[in-house]
């Protein structure tokens, strides 16, 4: 019955959408009438109503209900019931419910949380929201279906994958996709302002706070997601340029390119034009990864031509969406003025630089993701990953990490070379400095460390000028203390996020360069000995867990002589799939370095293969991604900003009601 | 006032240049020669080579992260012929005449990968241009708009004549 009461509300949120998009949708076109009230309660309805569906899912997973074949596939129940949760959105229909909830979620918060926005805006965006949500409710009632029956019921269900067996599957792809379907709202916000015709620095400032928290989330989910392969998947790697990594990685690029330069239409009114094209781009390429992870494009072409329903429907969506709204841009954009004039050496051509970096390495990584699909469907199988992208990607980030550096020095509209000259010249120096001290005192040269080091320190040295420079020019005050205050919070913001950007630069140089690996034959009472520790191997054990039986191995990790800890890596065998062991790997973590363990297999008589890992700075990657994100966080919270936003949204309000 | 700002242009790009050489040079110092392989730098070889072969039984794993018996063997393979004497050429060719261009996570520049290859670095030079002619041309635009007396005059009698607010110039 519960599933059933589910698949109900769906079909009914459909049709919510469907009203509401209409109805609202046609009474503004042809009557310019702005029935606000009326999108704001549907969406409100809408997010009811799948959130209904989600939960009861959610309890089907819960009891086990093994009729329904999407539990029956994806639960078991042996499962422990905090899996059975996350099992909800493990499989494929599940993902689509998720996704579709979080859409609805998004909608839901644009209505109760946009009280200053004028009304014709709220109701556009909810309206081209409530388009994009229907079509994936169609999607998921027509091809995908969570809530299917299975008749008869299965007497036992085919098990969770056991790598999803993991709290990383309980956060990771509920912020994932926050941050991916959160690009539909800047989207939301575009179009609504390409159909009024009125691109201005007011409607850059209304769509900049759910960009950056689409953007902070889409950041901390590909951070966790990246941290959990790191510990799960047990070969120390953390990122391995996969296609579903890819596809949530371009619209980050994308995003932040984006975030940049909104906030240069709405400071100084330049861009727009480009803005609006950056804020389709995104939800384009959130779309475009999309159609790859769910339409098994990814495996094998010759996989979606024998079922290619989902896909055809998915690009069919991104073909409609993107020409769709690529044709509105065409129509509105040279309409639009270009606006905010600022000389060849300015902040803004800084700004445009690191935009055009930004979307010409998501255009590299979408390059390389796509390109073995065309040359699969003729016939000629390659591979492309970490060698090609590295090289590639690193070409292009390193003059962007260079602008980073300078960029916010130099002054907005127009600055004077010699003074941009200065203030590179400490950062510059700086950077020799440290491309220098690597070179010197790093356990090997390595070239690519040590540039990446130099323009680490480039970076961290513009981050300090930065404030110095902010600090000597607070006029009328004579306290650094007041002076300090002065600086905006956005700006803290922006600073804490680009300091995000030399913790990750560091950390990845680091482990990249100098990490070490060790793949040994270990028998009991022996040790190896890495990086100064001493990792001794103390025996294996059996540990019976809920839906598996596990090798626990005993390692004690001690230094001269003084120990440590003890890590217990683990080799689970689950009940479900007994020829796939999961390694579970064991890390003694630090914030100089990581020592990872993983157990391999028994070669008999004591005697086991055990991966050992050295990774220097290791955690300052996701650490860098945290910063960033709260970065991010101070950027949208800014007080100072909020009240801009509410007198401008007044000014607006008036605009509007005399058209 | 166009003469000054190119001459103070010129020490800026020299800087540039400079650092660019400077990169460049760093690239092709990297790429020396290892010296004499002893067993660590021969691991250190298998590890690299091995990081740009694709363990085919795996779901998008390297032959140097994988455990699978496979990548085991690949990994034996490759460390054998490379302390025969092979070089990391050789053994790739001995990989793909067996496992064809898949195996190499790494494509080789050729006809069916030259978009692959070319494609970011063209997008970069095209998307460079792009920005340099429209930053040109809207530092035109800004030296031409720069205000004078009686620009600001007229302005001002525009503003206080907000009649028309869509023709004020911004």
């Amino acid at each position: 019955m519960i599933p059933e009461l589910g698949h109900f509300a769906l079909v009914l949120a459909f049709f919510v959408c469907l009203a509401s998009a209409g109805i609202a949708g046609v009474a503004n076109l042809r009557r310019g009438v702005a029935m606000v009230e009326f999108t704001r309660n549907a969406t409100v309805a809408l997010f009811g109503l799948v959130l209904f569906a989600f939960v009861c899912l959610m309890i089907a997973f819960i009891k086990g209900d093994f009729s329904v074949l999407n539990v029956a596939t994806n639960s078991n129940s042996l499962l422990p019931v905090q899996y059975r949760i996350s099992a909800t959105w493990g499989s494929h229909e599940g993902s689509m419910l998720l996704w579709v909830l979080m859409m609805s979620g998004w909608s839901a918060a644009v209505a109760l949380f946009s009280k200053q926005l004028p009304d014709v805006m709220v109701t556009r965006v909810l309206v081209v929201l409530a388009v994009i949500t229907s079509v994936f409710l169609a999607f998921t009632l027509l091809t995908s279906n969570p809530f299917e029956r299975l008749i008869p019921a299965a007497q036992e269900g085919r098990d969770l994958n056991p790598l999803l067996q993991d709290p990383g599957m309980i956060f990771h792809p509920p912020l994932l996709y926050m941050g991916y379907v959160g690009m539909s709202v800047v989207f939301a916000f575009a179009i609504a302002a390409l159909w009024g015709g009125k691109l201005d620095s007011t409607w850059a400032r209304w769509s900049r706070p759910w960009t950056i928290a689409a953007w902070i989330f889409l950041t901390v989910g590909i951070a966790l997601g990246s941290f959990w392969a790191y510990y799960e998947l047990g070969w120390g790697g953390w990122w391995f340029w996969d296609p579903v990594e890819n596809a949530s990685f371009m619209p980050w690029l994308v995003a932040t390119a984006l975030i940049h330069s909104l906030a240069v239409t709405e400071k100084r009114g330049a861009f727009k034009a480009w803005t609006v094209l950056l804020a389709i781009t995104a939800f384009s390429f959130s779309l475009l990864g999309t159609f790859l992870v769910r339409s098994g494009v990814i495996t094998s072409v010759h996989a979606f031509a024998t079922d290619p329903r989902r896909g055809v429907f998915i690009l069919a969506f991104l073909v409609v969406i993107i020409g769709g709204s690529l044709t509105l841009y065409a129509f509105r954009a040279p309409k639009v003025n270009s606006g905010g004039r600022f000389g060849l050496l300015s902040r803004e051509s800084f700004l445009l630089g690191n935009n055009v970096l930004l979307v010409v390495a998501a255009g590299t990584v979408a390059l390389g993701t796509l390109y073995p699909l065309f040359t699969d469907a003729f016939g000629k199988k390659i591979s492309i990953g970490p060698p090609y992208f590295d090289l590639v990607f690193s070409v292009i980030m390193l003059p962007l990490v260079a602008l980073m550096g300078i960029g916010p020095l130099a002054r907005w509209k127009e600055d004077e070379s010699q003074s941009v000259l200065r203030r590179m010249l400490v950062p510059g120096v700086a950077a020799v400095l440290a491309f220098v001290l690597c070179a010197t005192l790093a356990p090997r040269f390595s070239a690519m460390a040590c540039v990446s080091f130099a323009f680490a320190a480039w970076l961290l040295c513009g981050i300090v000028d930065g404030y110095r420079d902010r600090l000597r020019h607070a006029s009328g005050l004579t306290s650094t203390a007041a002076k300090w205050k002065q600086i905006p919070i956005a700006y803290h913001g922006m600073q804490i996020a680009h300091l995000g950007v030399v913790a990750f630069i560091l950390g990845v140089t680091a482990v990249k360069s100098f990490e070490q690996e060790y793949d040994i034959a270990l028998s009991v009472g022996q040790s190896k000995s890495v990086a100064g520790v001493d990792i001794k191997f103390l025996g294996v054990s059996d540990v019976p867990g809920p839906n598996y039986n596990a090798k626990v191995g005993k390692f004690s990790v001690s230094k001269e002589g003084v120990e440590l800890r003890t890590l217990k890596p683990e080799r689970r065998f689950y009940a479900s799939n007994r020829a796939m062991p999961m390694t579970e790997a064991a890390i003694d973590r630090g914030l100089r370095r990581d020592i990872y363990v993983s157990l391999g297999d028994d070669l008999g008589g004591g005697s086991w293969t055990v991966r050992v890992h050295y990774k220097p700075l290791v955690n300052w990657i996701w650490l860098g991604c945290v910063i960033m994100a709260l970065g991010g966080l101070l950027g949208a919270l800014d007080p100072r900003y909020r009240r801009a936003r509410q007198t401008a949204a007044l000014k607006a309000n008036n605009v509007v009601g005399a058209d | 006032m166009n003469t000054s700002n190119a001459m103070g242009l010129d020490p800026l790009a020299r800087a540039l240049s400079l650092a660019a050489a400077l990169f460049t040079a760093t690239l092709v110092f990297a790429q020396t020669p290892a010296p004499a392989p002893t067993d660590a730098a021969l691991e250190a070889r298998v590890k690299a080579l091995t990081s740009e072969l694709r363990c085919l039984v795996c779901q998008n794993q390297t032959v140097a992260d994988s455990t699978s018996p496979v990548a085991n063997d690949l990994r034996d393979q490759v460390r054998t012929q490379l302390a025969a004497g092979k070089s990391e050429d050789e053994v790739k060719n001995y990989m793909t005449d067996r496992f064809g261009d898949f195996v190499l996570y790494k494509p080789r520049f050729k006809a069916t990968t030259f978009a692959l290859w070319a494609g970011p670095f063209i997008a970069l030079a095209f998307a460079g241009a792009l920005l340099v002619r429209r930053l040109r041309k809207t530092s035109a635009a800004h030296q031409a708009a720069v205000l004078t007396d009686v620009d600001r005059a007229r302005a001002r009698a525009l503003l206080q004549d907000d009649a028309n607010p869509n023709e004020t110039k911004k």
